[in-house]
């Protein structure tokens, strides 16, 4: 984790200076500003930062504790065998990709079929999240 | 009067080997329908993506095919535009990105520890995304009109619906906004699998090299295809609803490019580092050697994908509106941490014992293509060669250099590498040299010499060409490299029919006999959740640690 954590930071880091070294250069130069590299670098070193932060949050909360992941000297039996629960299979998925793909079929030859799909896309929407609520892998 | 001849005895089956199978026989494609296990929804992603790669691959021989000679034989100039725009789109977005997320899906999970992917179901929505996104895009072939024919960069004013009027042009537009969405969700679930899913032992300086670029390029991912996916969605807004995002009269031609080549030119690296991850894998097994410098292709992985994000506008050069030093820079720096690389997979084949085995043979053509088109980019990246060289034919050769040499070479390295791991069963190795011959020496006869065709002036996506321009020789010798590198795929697809009849299973966990990462410690196919057991991990080779414990880092063996 502390790794991850200072690989997304020191990212942070590259980005800010190109944040600041681009445009400036852009301006020394004397060409107008170019917004998209400006905007879109910025918020890429934005982004790291929200990953790396939220990463040195959670290691916060370890409270100097390694997980076994990141212990050098650990054995396959001191993790955690919960890894939560999974669904062993789901039509959700190609449902909701097949919505999707109604959805933008309608948007480029005609915006009746973009209608239709919205609400098969709520519907496997609701589906998708109300899985593991009902039916057969209630929990 | 009747002959009988007796039952043949069923094949003893090798141990450890399951012989049982759950399911009847016809409900496979109802699991593939509902399926949430990362290594089928991988293996839908390989068959998907190859499909593309082979009807992208007729395109492009119908493209060689019309600049045989000079006049307009075989297609119109409408269908020529939209078979080199469909040829590209094809190529990068359905087929060499997918494979990313279809050599991940398979292995990542298992080189971690993991029992799958974070995400499954997911997982499984970024497929149907990319299925039904592609599906969308390809089918504007079917429309009146026809597919997209403004070329796989769309620039503005010409993909507006003034320039390309059309349905299929607006399906190529929103399929790919789509199929950029499943993307996006893979690479979330990758990242996410990777930060919390490793085995205990499994630190982040312990992961095979392959799962690294996977982490490193599903960042890329994020980064950049957001920018797609909405000047996408943008552009088909301007195209479907009149509004004027990309209006030239408001700068919206030069806006697009930027947005674009911000997305397109890290869509390389994207296509490429979990490339340079698989040769990283094959290499050491075949030299029997450790790689060469884990550390330094991590770090070097890592500055490939920063520099990557600081370079877009050297598609623009021509532009003149973009800043030349800075971008000729940061272009040319990017080079340093690729030699790296190289320096790297060098080092592990020096004075190792090397087997030439099909994945090796396939990942030293990779070298040897990749090499060549990474000194031709150098060439490009610098200002006043590229005004010159821009739009021509040097550019096509240097841009199929630098993509067919790292996801063609490696997808198939990789394709020979793993099919035990897959299927059970090892590719014929005859057969796969032949294949790897055959393909090497069709690339490099159809594309070397279309270096010089663009160096005399050749311009890149026109139809035809005069007689007088003096390269029809060598678009003769181009398209002949292409009908060898075509037939190259009949030894392939008569070897993976050969094997899944008659090669017996390899009944191991680790065919090679050197395998070093983590899959190698599973059967071959692994089981529903990948491992009944995995062993010890205290170095990047946990497999080969298992096997050769007198080689393993002291105190491997220790309580």
């Amino acid at each position: 984790m502390v790794l991850n954590v200072k690989v997304y930071l020191w990212l942070a880091v590259f980005f800010l200076f190109f944040a600041i070294v681009y445009p400036t250069w852009v301006f020394v130069d004397g060409h107008p500003v170019e917004w998209v590299g400006t905007i879109g670098i910025a918020l890429t070193m934005v982004m790291f930062l929200l990953l790396g932060g939220f990463l040195m949050l959670n290691l916060r909360r370890q409270n100097g504790g390694v997980l076994p992941e990141d212990n050098d000297f650990a054995d396959i039996d001191d993790g955690d065998t919960d890894m939560g629960y999974y669904l062993p299979w789901s039509w959700w998925p190609f449902f909701a990709g097949a919505a999707g793909g109604i959805a933008m079929l309608g948007m480029s030859v005609g915006i009746w079929l973009a209608l239709f799909s919205l609400g098969l896309v709520l519907i496997t929407f609701i589906g998708w999240f109300y899985e593991p609520v009902r039916g057969a892998y209630r929990r | 009067m009747t002959t009988t001849a007796p039952r043949p005895a069923a094949a003893a089956t090798p141990e450890g080997v399951s012989t049982v199978k759950a399911g009847r026989q016809g409900s496979v494609f109802l699991d593939y329908l509902t399926t949430t296990n990362h290594k089928t929804i991988g293996y839908m992603y390989f068959v998907t993506s190859f499909a593309y790669f082979l009807i992208a691959g007729v395109m492009a021989l119908i493209i060689r095919a019309q600049l045989f000679q000079p006049g307009m034989d075989l297609v119109t100039k409408e269908q020529y535009n939209q078979l080199f725009t469909m040829h590209g789109t094809l190529m990068l977005l359905m087929f060499a990105t997918p494979l990313f997320a279809a050599f991940a899906n398979v292995l990542m999970p298992i080189q971690i520890g993991a029992p799958d992917v974070a995400f499954p179901r997911l997982n499984a929505l970024a497929f149907w995304f990319y299925f039904f996104g592609s599906a969308v895009a390809t089918a504007g072939f079917l429309t009146p009109q026809g597919a997209a024919s403004f070329g796989w960069f769309a620039y503005a004013p010409l993909s507006s619906a003034t320039y390309t009027p059309g349905v299929g042009a607006n399906m190529w537009v929103f399929g790919l906004g789509l199929s950029g969405f499943g993307t996006i969700m893979g690479a979330v679930n990758f990242i996410t699998t990777i930060i919390t899913m490793r085995a205990p032992g499994m630190t982040m300086w312990r992961m095979s090299i392959f799962s690294w670029n996977t982490l490193i390029t599903s960042l890329l991912v994020v980064m950049v295809f957001p920018v797609f996916a909405a000047a996408a969605l943008s552009l088909g807004s301007d195209r479907v609803f009149g509004s004027h995002v990309f209006d030239a009269a408001t700068g919206g031609a030069i806006l697009w490019q930027h947005l674009f080549w911000f997305f397109g030119h890290p869509e390389v690296y994207i296509i490429a580092l979990p490339f340079f991850g698989i040769i990283s894998e094959i290499i050491p097994v075949f030299a029997r050697k450790p790689i060469f410098g884990y550390k330094t292709l991590v770090f070097a992985t890592i500055a490939i994908a920063a520099l990557s994000m600081t370079v877009w506008a050297h598609h623009m050069y021509v532009t003149g509106s973009v800043l030349l030093p800075f971008f000729a820079l940061m272009t040319m720096l990017i080079a340093v941490p690729t030699g790296v690389k190289i320096f790297n997979w060098i080092g592990t084949m020096w004075r190792g014992s090397i087997t030439f085995d099909t994945p090796l043979v396939f990942a030293l053509g990779f070298l040897v293509s990749f090499v060549f088109g990474g000194l031709t980019g150098v060439i490009l990246a610098s200002p006043p060669l590229d005004f010159n060289l821009s739009d021509s034919y040097f550019v096509v050769a240097h841009f199929h250099y630098v993509v067919f040499g790292t996801v063609v070479f490696a997808m198939f390295a990789g394709f020979y590498f793993w099919w035990p791991k897959f299927t059970g069963r090892k590719l014929r190795e005859d057969l796969g040299h032949l294949h790897f011959w055959l393909l090497f020496v069709g690339f490099h006869m159809t594309f070397l010499i279309q270096h010089w065709a663009g160096v005399m002036g050749m311009p890149r996506r026109y139809a035809t060409y005069l007689q007088e321009d003096g390269f029809t020789w060598m678009n003769q010798l181009s398209t002949v490299g292409s009908i060898v590198l075509a037939f190259s795929m009949i030894p392939f697809l008569f070897n993976v029919w050969w094997t899944q009849r008659n090669a017996p299973l390899v009944g191991v966990n680790d065919p090679w006999g050197y395998g070093r990462s983590l899959e190698w410690a599973t059967s071959s196919p692994p089981p529903r959740h990948n491992f009944t057991s995995i062993p010890r991990i205290r170095s990047e080779s946990p497999a080969f640690d298992q096997n050769h414990p007198e080689l393993a880092p002291r105190g491997y063996l220790e309580k």
